[in-house]
């Protein structure tokens, strides 16, 4: 079984973001975004115990910086690299149109992708690349087992979680909750620099919606701190809550 | 007219949704700029709820069930009207069918959008990145737009003040086949009594509730007396005191609520991605330093077991 597990580069979580015109900055470094790190490990679980017996192979569509993210996935012990590398603006869309040609190539079996990536808060690539695979997907899963080509897998849905089955090759969108991702050790984080990530250069279609402009989403709120003794607190809350509640 | 506006409705207990009514409401605006149908698809059971907002209200069979049968029913409704638009509200399952419809019907995408407004050519939206630290304005002039609505972003529907049609309309998801299967014997758990989605006012417990126990004895209660909504912090989830599908934040689910009161949470940016579209604010940590009272309306620093059952008192005193 073949596994390609794709990546994204996004700035950490920790920090602050601004925008230069309509670029976004980040004042810290670009990572392997968090969602996407539960496929990777995942992915090398099923290598480590035998089910996944082919490479493990990592993908991505990105800008220059997206090299690092590569590199952290491959540390952690993918085995190589497909990387679509382009500066243009795509949505999750157009991204699963690249993908579906790098996974038809590598044969995957299953493919693992993060359920929502910090950069672009969209949770559309998954189920994106899935039907253009025409495959089905497995969304916001937190466990996963696979046996005799099916999937088993326990997955949130609205209001609950549910578990479910369904026949490989498949699209499995990932999260916290599946196996906690590994720290890459030393030796490791050497090897991966060895080993290969291959460039693909391909036309990219940017689809049909466009960018406009960007503004930095600041909310004021009163930030009214109440002191006082616990019953002048209370009331002070329960006050509020009539005010913007009634 | 020629042309539709398809939304996809859910009314439980024959009540539109609020995150449902949100979508009608880009729907009903959306319809009225391209001077097109408002086209609901409900299931059977819940569809005589739904004419009030929608000119055609097609029901689909009640075991509809699984993506891959609602990809197609709504990929083939949208096809057979003639649609322009999809419209439904971004919970977890329209997040999961949305970008499949638009992949299938060479649709753009419009995701969780907090705006969207259309003219006669053009569909300009907008929607939260970096997680919800910034927005984006977009626009497209693609001939079919699918788009989610985040919810509390939009006002609520009102009714056209007709009784929409009703379409009966089976068989397609049993021409496509379902590939996914539920397994009936599974760790599932009965939904909740006031869903994330449709909660006006939603409690969070982060560390600070202290275990499982602490949450049975403060967050519930509070939840309970204002009629709102349980969520938790991945903290909370990680330490195994609630279930993952009550977390709120970036791994979680994403709320905007008139009233989002937190009890015990630090404010990590993760879980604020979660809640920073809520109306108002209330904080209540020992900290006085924590992060959540710069993202505030009322700030309480105070002991939360304290705090809470003062609060209830306090709440049960002025009950009219």
């Amino acid at each position: 079984m073949n596994i390609v597990s794709i990546v994204r580069s996004v700035p950490d979580a920790e920090s602050r973001i601004d925008l230069d015109g309509d670029v976004v900055t980040a004042s810290g470094a670009h990572v392997l975004d968090g969602m996407d790190e539960y496929g990777v490990e995942q992915a090398l679980r099923w290598r480590e115990s035998g089910v996944a017996t082919g490479d493990l192979v990592v993908a991505a569509v990105g800008p220059a910086r997206t090299e690092d993210a590569l590199r952290s996935a491959l540390a952690m012990g993918a085995d190589r690299a497909r990387w679509c590398k382009t500066d243009a603006e795509l949505d999750a869309l157009s991204v699963a149109a690249i993908l579906e040609r790098i996974v038809r190539e590598e044969e995957a079996d299953v493919v693992f992708v993060g359920g929502k990536q910090a950069d672009w808060d969209s949770a559309a690539l998954g189920p994106a690349l899935a039907e253009r695979l025409g495959w089905p997907v497995v969304d916001w899963t937190v466990s996963i087992t696979v046996e005799g080509g099916e999937v088993r897998a326990v997955h949130d849905v609205d209001g609950g979680t549910e578990q479910i089955a369904t026949p490989v090759p498949v699209v499995v969108t990932t999260q916290q909750g599946l196996a906690e991702p590994r720290y890459p050790t030393l030796p490791n984080v050497m090897k991966a620099r060895r080993k290969e990530i291959r460039v693909d250069d391909v036309d990219v279609d940017v689809g049909p919606v466009r960018v406009v402009s960007r503004r930095l989403d600041v909310k004021e709120r009163r930030r009214a701190m109440i002191d006082g003794d616990l019953a002048t607190q209370a009331r002070a809350v329960a006050a509020f809550l009539r005010e913007v509640n009634p | 007219m020629t042309g539709s506006i398809v939304v996809v409705v859910d009314a439980p207990d024959n009540v539109v949704s609020r995150g449902s009514l949100q979508a009608l409401h880009v729907a009903h605006a959306w319809a009225s700029a391209r001077h097109m149908d408002v086209v609901a698809i409900a299931v059977a059971r819940e569809a005589d709820a739904v004419r009030p907002y929608a000119t055609t209200v097609h029901a689909v069979p009640d075991d509809t069930a699984g993506h891959d049968a609602w990809v197609a029913t709504i990929t083939h409704v949208a096809t057979s009207t003639g649609a322009a638009g999809v419209v439904a509200t971004s919970s977890r399952f329209a997040q999961a069918v949305a970008p499949r419809i638009a992949v299938r019907l060479g649709a753009a995408y419009l995701e969780d959008v907090t705006l969207l407004e259309a003219d006669a050519d053009v569909v300009r939206a907008e929607r939260p990145a970096q997680l919800q630290r910034v927005r984006e304005s977009l626009e497209t002039t693609a001939s079919i737009v699918v788009a989610t609505v985040r919810p509390g972003s939009v006002p609520l529907a009102q009714p056209l003040g007709i009784a929409g049609e009703i379409v009966v309309t089976t068989g397609v998801a049993d021409a496509f086949g379902t590939r996914v299967r539920r397994v009936p014997t599974g760790p599932g758990r009965d939904a909740r009594t006031v869903s994330l989605d449709d909660a006006a006012i939603v409690v969070t417990g982060g560390r600070g509730v202290g275990s499982q126990q602490g949450f049975v004895a403060t967050v519930e209660p509070l939840a309970a007396a204002l009629g709102a909504a349980v969520g938790s912090t991945r903290a909370v989830v990680d330490a195994g005191w609630r279930p993952y599908d009550e977390q709120i934040g970036q791994t979680g689910a994403s709320v905007a609520p008139d009233v989002y009161v937190a009890l015990g949470v630090s404010g990590a940016v993760q879980h604020l991605s979660g809640m920073r579209g809520s109306r108002n604010v209330v904080a209540v940590d020992v900290d006085p330093d924590a992060p959540i009272f710069r993202h505030c309306d009322v700030g309480i620093v105070a002991d939360l077991h304290d705090f809470v059952p003062a609060l209830l008192a306090e709440l049960d005193a002025t009950d009219p």
